[in-house]
């Protein structure tokens, strides 16, 4: 993949992480979720081998799944082309989110000096994009999906700074199994909170 | 593949027990009596198991391995660890046998079984970072315990989840930046930035204050018998956890100011628990404050390790667990009889007039945690106190401010277990004795238990010293 390319691919994933720090409708959410995975793999396939990057692509397309099935069974979702305003929390939410952005873009080339050389500019700043984002929205939000959204995030974030660091097939697996659980234990929740509402 | 190792036993075992467990969750007796009895086999076995792991049954000699490789990496089980590998299995022995007495999750033995067998495995992961992924995996299997059924999930529960999930990478990179610079000088920079990762994700780990603002939100929501048993776990092989990184790294035990840190860590963790429990009015969260105080002492200890806080260390675990065990028990055992005691303090006025075996109980356990004594804590705490206080001048009045904290709770706690309010709605309740002779008998045999642990130290405690012969460079044989 060109530096073009792979650029475009980084804005994009920063992109839809930032419509999950900002929006809250839930169908958009779970998109902008795969959409995020999909550009995590074009970005790790630079430190991956195509079948371990695709690994990587069926479990965050299955945890998208889980999400989606779950919201979906709990008869929460909403439809994609409601007109929504943009409230006050979201204009806020939009701000910092640019200026995460920023920071991941200003700070990609400092962090690659000084801590990993091995790692590229473009992969550092996804992958603190993503790192930064899933703090903010974990920091913020008590609602079960977007926490696990922000704990996906993070984790998809740490994974990809890891990935250009170390190789392990253990490694891989145990992250595999973290992803998949964390989907579970989401789901869960929010399953758990649809049930005490209705209750 | 070598099936004949250590790791099968203690680790492969029980883990495929616990996935047997979960297909007959639905027969909740049975997988009670199945946990128990699996748990108190794996214990007695790696209890009796010989060092050199050579074992003979019936004339025939059986070698076993203590290392299971997997993907090329291991997991090692040596003769000296098993006896914290039985510690852990009697530890879910204890809480398995009691459980069926409270209304806890019906996956409580098929989780507690498989949390024990993942806790194993984080200490016998080589190499040791692979552990930060297991502790969050056991983190997600525990927050299916710890969310009540029919409630909401409450935000003690996604801070928990999101503290434990902030630790791993600090763990993962710190293993990662300090891999093969055994040599560097110690003053490097990687070496600096490998320690503080180190730290701040055990700090992260064990709720290390300022960082355990989830603890007490989580327990008043949760259980206190399922709360007592994932936190005593954790607290446990975290701590051995942290010895056995100490242990194999040298880099990290020869940095000048690591053993400070972690003695003011545990200091000032102890000190905010005790000053917070002071101030509480909720029975429920108390717990939390009592785990905080413990990892406060027990990361002390390992702090003042070359000044005997190793035996403090080994000496404090036993008796620590019992009293946890007999705080939560008798807490479940209250409220399942008095359903209507919220854990409050109004909800508790004149309990003692109604359960009085049940009101001493609560008083005993919390003094056994003080430090009284002739109560099982008072050996290892009082040679905490002397080690600290040998030190420096600087920790013996925040260690004072700490039991003081916590010995102002108790006299609140039986100033209200003492006082009848006639407003309170609980003192409509007729006067009468529901305790059950069987309640009565378990709670007086752990007060027993407590004192003969306090009283005879070198009988009971003395072998749990044996757990320390794992780390020889921490601790050299004399």
């Amino acid at each position: 993949m060109n530096e073009t390319l792979r650029t475009i691919t980084v804005v994009v994933l920063l992109l839809a992480t930032a419509i999950n720090l900002v929006r809250r409708q839930w169908a958009i959410n779970i998109l902008a979720l795969g959409l995020q995975y999909i550009c995590f793999f074009l970005i790790i396939l630079d430190v991956r081998s195509p079948l371990l990057a695709a690994i990587k692509l069926i479990v965050g397309l299955m945890v998208t799944l889980m999400l989606y099935l779950t919201v979906v069974s709990s008869g929460l979702i909403e439809s994609l082309l409601r007109p929504q305003r943009p409230t006050a929390g979201e204009v806020f939410r939009g701000t910092i989110a640019l200026l995460l952005v920023l920071i991941s873009f200003l700070a990609g080339a400092g962090l690659q000096q000084s801590a990993f050389p091995q790692s590229s500019q473009l992969l550092l700043t996804a992958s603190l994009g993503l790192i930064l984002f899933g703090l903010f929205q974990m920091g913020t939000i008590t609602e079960p999906l977007y926490l696990v959204i922000g704990l996906l995030t993070f984790l998809s974030g740490f994974e990809l700074l890891y990935a250009s660091l170390e190789f392990s097939r253990v490694l891989e697996a145990l992250f595999t199994a973290v992803n998949l659980s964390l989907a579970l234990v989401g789901s869960y929740f929010i399953v758990k909170d649809v049930e005490s509402r209705s209750a | 593949m070598n099936l004949m190792t250590t790791p099968t036993i203690w680790i492969l075992f029980p883990l495929l027990l616990s996935i047997l467990l979960i297909a007959i969750h639905r027969l909740h007796k049975l997988s009670i009596w199945l946990a128990c009895l699996g748990s108190l086999l794996l214990a007695v076995a790696a209890f009796i198991f010989p060092q050199n792991l050579d074992f003979s049954l019936g004339g025939r000699n059986f070698l076993f391995d203590d290392t299971f490789l997997i993907l090329n990496r291991s997991l090692t089980l040596t003769g000296s660890q098993l006896r914290t590998v039985a510690m852990l299995y009697l530890f879910s022995f204890l809480w398995n046998i009691a459980g069926l007495r409270f209304s806890v999750s019906r996956w409580f033995p098929s989780i507690s079984l498989a949390i024990t067998a993942l806790w194993v495995s984080t200490l016998a992961v080589d190499p040791f970072l692979y552990a930060a992924l297991i502790v969050e995996l056991i983190v997600l299997i525990s927050v299916l315990l710890l969310t009540p059924r029919g409630e909401q999930t409450g935000s003690g529960v996604m801070r928990y989840l999101v503290s434990q999930t902030i630790a791993m990478p600090f763990i993962l990179l710190s293993g990662w930046m300090v891999a093969g610079i055994e040599s560097a000088p110690s003053a490097s920079t990687l070496i600096l930035r490998g320690a503080v990762l180190i730290l701040i994700g055990f700090a992260l780990w064990l709720a290390i204050f300022p960082l355990h603002s989830w603890m007490p939100m989580l327990a008043e929501k949760s259980h206190p018998w399922v709360f007592s048993f994932i936190f005593l776990m954790q607290q446990t092989s975290l701590s051995i956890f942290l010895l056995k990184v100490l242990d194999q790294f040298a880099w990290l035990r020869n940095l000048a100011g690591v053993f400070p840190a972690l003695q003011w860590a545990g200091v000032l963790t102890l000190l905010a628990g005790g000053v917070l429990a002071s101030l509480q009015t909720k029975v429920n969260r108390i717990l939390a404050y009592m785990i905080m105080i413990e990892t406060g002492y027990s990361v002390l200890a390992i702090g003042l390790i070359g000044q005997g806080g190793g035996e403090a260390f080994a000496l404090s675990l036993l008796p620590r667990a019992l009293a946890y065990w007999q705080w939560s028990y008798t807490l479940s055992s209250i409220q399942q009889i008095e359903p209507e005691i919220d854990g409050s303090f109004t909800s508790l006025q004149g309990l003692f007039a109604r359960l009085p075996i049940h009101s001493t109980s609560l008083i005993i356990s919390l003094l056994g945690l003080l430090g009284l004594p002739a109560l099982g804590l008072f050996p290892a705490k009082r040679m905490l106190w002397n080690s600290g206080a040998g030190l420096t001048f600087h920790y013996t009045p925040l260690l004072g401010l700490a039991v003081a904290g916590m010995a102002l709770f108790i006299i609140r706690l039986i100033h209200t277990l003492l006082t009848t309010n006639l407003q309170s709605p609980s003192h409509a309740l007729p006067t009468k004795r529901e305790e059950s002779v069987w309640q009565i008998f378990v709670l007086c045999f752990v007060t027993l238990l407590s004192l003969l642990f306090g009283i005879f130290p070198h009988i009971f405690l003395n072998p749990f010293l044996g757990l320390l012969e794992t780390f020889i460079h921490l601790l050299p044989p004399s």
